[in-house]
Parts: C-alpha cells; structure tokens; sequence
C-alpha cells in the first residue's frame, strides 16, 4: 500500500537528489478559522491578504506543476472554512501532485466525501490531547472542540480509501507536554500517524507571524530541567518502534534542544541554512511567495503569474529568498525541518521510503464511541501508572 | 478571527520594519504596551513611550482583513499593498506621537 503513484514517486526522488525543485509546498489558503488557538498567530498575520479565488488557484497548481513541486499541504486558518475546498484539492490532484489537507475538525461528511472523488487521500488533524477540557483550552475555550474533532477522525476513518493516510499535529506546549504520548498511543490504536512541533513564541517587538505573542505568558517553555526534557525525548524515539510516530531521530533531538533553547543542528549540512526555495517554500492565502511560514520576500512573486516558473528556475527568486534564510536562525515548523533531514541524512531517507513503502499504517474504521472510550482508556492507564 | 489581534500584529511588524527611527528602548517599550480596542467604528490603539500613556484612533475602514474570494471570485491585487501603506502611515503617526 502506498499513498504516492509512481510519477510522484519518481518527482520526488528526483528532487530529493536534485534539490532543485521543491518536494514540498505549504500553502495558506485562507487565514479565516473557527477556533483560536493559543499556540497560533498565522490567522491574524494573514488576515491582510485577500484569498484568491479558484480560477487563480488553478493558475498556481499549474505553475506549481511546470516548477515539478512533489506535495502540497492546503493549510490556513481552517482550509475548511473554505466552501471550495474539494476544487482546491481537485486543482493540485488533476495535475498529479499529491495533496496534504489539514484540518482542526471543522470538516464535514459531504466536504470530505467530496475531497475524497477528487483525489484526496492524505489527512491531518490538529490534536494535542487526549484530554477534552484541555484541548478546549488550547483552541481559544470553545466548547466540545476535542468531540469535533473526534467525529471528524470517525468520519475519515469511513470515508478515506483503504491507500490513505491520515496523520494528528500536535503541538509540543508546556500545557499538554504530559499528554504528547496518550495522543502517540492513540493514534497507534486507530491507525494513524503523529508528528509535533514545539511552539513557537516570538516577542512583541520581533514578530513573526507564525508564532504566539503569548499573551498570558503560558507557552512558552521557559527554564525547563535539562533532564526531563532529554528523557522526554529519549522516550518518543524510543515509541518509534511501536508506535506510530513519524518524526525522525535528528528531529527530535532538535526539538529537545529548541525547548530548551540551544542552537537546533538539522541545517548544519547546508551551511545552518535551511532548504527554501529549493526544497520547500510557502504561499500567503494571496498567492505571494513566502519563504516559509514565517518570512515574507521583499520582492513581490505571485506564484500565478504566468511568469513565476520562468523566474523560479531561472533562481531570480532563489536569490531573494537567499537574503532571508542567511538571517535567520531556524525553526521547528516539523516539515520543512524534516524535508530537509529525509534529503541529507540517509538514515532519514531510508526511514521514509519504508514508511510510505511497507509500513504506512492502516486506518482502522472505528466509531465516535468507540475512539472516545480508546482515548480514556489511554487515559486510565496513564492516570494508574501515575 | 479577531481583527483587534490582525492589526495588533500588522502594527508590530510594521514598527519592527521602522525600527532604526527610534531608539531601540523606546522600541521595545511600544511593542511590549501595545494594545488594541474597538470601539464603535473605530480601533484604538494605546501604548507607553517614556512611561507616558499614549493613544490614537484608528478608521477600521482603512484596513481589510479576512477578506474571501470564493464566492463573488473577485480579487483585489491592491488590498496587502493598501493595508501595508496604510500600517506604515500610522506606525510614522505613532512615532511622532511617541517622540513628542
């Protein structure tokens, strides 16, 4: 069982070996969402954009397409806010790039059958606890946003073809930092994937639109105790070989020293800068080059105008975008860290290859009920060790 | 989605760009007091500079925020352009003001 075709399998291995076209896009489709979540600040640092409608939508799968980008992540905001999520995905799938669609559980059963008839077959659903008040907390207060999201895992668990895969984001905050393993465990249980990022916190007078303000001053990990954090770490690569996370070794240990606030070493095989624009880069939900989610280009390239491939492999915009990575001082944003990794580590590599080859895990169909008496489960037995 | 927080971020980072027109102590202060309120059709912004209490009313109308596409299909290829003239007119204003 495999989630990529053979083309796709082909892009993508020439462009791990190439590293001249990007293997992965994120593309912000709209910064409108239902929730508010505490770690994220790319719904207020996007709102200055208009969406682009469908017919502009099209022109950048295109572009995307001439440019032999691998994937796609549709992010946001809520990508399902958006009424045209099914053309959204139907653009990238109808030229043979493989779509990511992300959600916070907001999808319903006639968006996501409708995703699924044009080719979506790649999930992720944010999910940071097993607990319901705490992920509540998390997403801004809004009641029985963890049972949402719960249906909605149901609901891909029946509606996905059996050659799909679905994954939980989850955030690594001080809040939940006790709950990452229950999600790891339950994601097992029901045949999904896991992978994390530790947030981000970014100070008033450097903001960077990704990452919180932290307004109450509880997300960020401040003075945490070297060894808790290193024994955290050593317990998720060890989960490895029995549960179903995705993160690589070398990201993890990166994620170990980023909350504890030491220099994170996964681009040190590229002069400690990352991999954008040739490995990766980022579109606002205005259709403007971001060189990650992060940073914005002086110059302005809308990935649809009919000009932007020729400028892209030209480098016109890689020379841009080298201005920006050279400053910056790396972040944890899980994929454009593991892109990178999975294409200089080998070790990465061979990892994936199985992963998306002979182990990616099967999606078990599991009602409602049933997932939220796993997640207690999960949760009793934790409760009991404790 | 909270415009109160949209423009609370714009006006940072646009304050982050005009940062070498004031001292970076003074900088600091005006991010870190920041603060944004409606009222009516307004947005107030407040803020401290030398420990003194500052504020301007903001027109909401001047800036556009979560603004979609998918259903009229219309774009506006001006609106970032606008939103970030219109953050950098009132970043200059607030310095001003700061500075007096």
């Amino acid at each position: 069982m495999t989630i990529f075709n053979l083309k796709q399998k082909i892009n993508l291995a020439k462009n791990v070996i190439t590293k001249s076209a990007p293997i992965y896009v994120q593309f912000y489709i709209t910064a409108r969402c239902n929730l508010a979540c505490e770690q994220c600040n790319i719904i207020y640092a996007d709102a200055k954009h208009q969406e682009m409608n469908i017919y502009q939508i099209n022109q950048v799968a295109e572009n995307l397409k001439k440019i032999g980008v691998g994937i796609v992540l549709l992010i946001g905001g809520e990508p399902f806010v958006r009424k045209d999520i099914s053309e959204i995905v139907k653009a990238f799938t109808s030229r043979n790039i493989h779509v990511r669609m992300q959600t916070n559980g907001v999808a319903t059963r006639e968006q996501l059958e409708e995703c699924v008839k044009v080719g979506g077959k790649d999930i992720s659903i944010s999910l940071d606890t097993l607990k319901p008040s705490m992920q509540d907390k998390i997403n801004g207060g809004f009641n029985k946003s963890w049972e949402k999201a719960i249906e909605t895992i149901s609901l891909v668990s029946e509606i996905f073809p059996e050659n799909s895969t679905a994954f939980f984001n989850s955030v690594i905050m001080p809040r939940n930092f006790n709950s990452i393993e229950g999600v790891i465990k339950f994601a097992t249980a029901i045949g999904w994937g896991v992978s994390l990022v530790p947030v981000h916190v970014s100070d008033p007078a450097h903001p960077l639109p990704y990452r919180t303000l932290d307004y109450d001053g509880t997300m960020d990990f401040k003075n945490q105790d070297e060894n808790i954090v290193n024994n955290f770490v050593l317990k998720l690569k060890s989960m490895k070989k029995n549960y179903n996370l995705y993160d690589s070794d070398e990201y993890l240990d990166d994620v170990a020293r980023f909350i504890l606030k030491k220099p994170i070493k996964w681009r040190q095989k590229n002069e400690n800068v990352c991999d954008s624009p040739n490995l990766y880069f980022a579109i606002a939900p205005s259709g403007l080059l971001k060189v990650c989610c992060d940073y914005e280009v002086n110059e302005r390239y809308y990935i649809y105008d009919k000009d932007f491939p020729k400028k892209y492999k030209q480098k016109q915009v890689h020379e841009d975008v080298y201005k920006i990575t050279k400053e910056c001082n790396g972040c944890m944003y899980g994929s454009y860290p593991e892109v990178t990794i999975t294409a200089r580590y080998l070790s990465a590599l061979t990892e994936r290859m199985k992963y998306f080859s002979f182990q990616t895990p099967k999606i078990k169909k599991i009602d409602t009920k049933n997932l939220q008496k796993i997640a207690l489960e999960i949760l009793n037995e934790q409760s009991a060790r404790a | 989605m909270s415009r109160v927080h949209a423009l609370k971020f714009l006006v940072l980072q646009t304050l982050n760009k005009n940062k070498s027109k004031i001292s970076e102590s003074l900088h600091i202060e005006i991010a870190k007091s920041l603060n944004v309120k409606q009222k009516s059709e307004s947005l107030i912004l407040s803020w401290k500079a030398n420990s003194v209490e500052k504020n301007i009313f903001v027109d909401e109308k001047k800036f556009n925020f979560y603004k979609r596409s998918e259903f009229d299909q219309k774009s506006n290829l001006r609106q970032i352009d606008d939103n970030e003239i219109n953050a950098q007119n009132l970043i200059l204003e607030i310095i001003k003001l700061s500075l007096d």
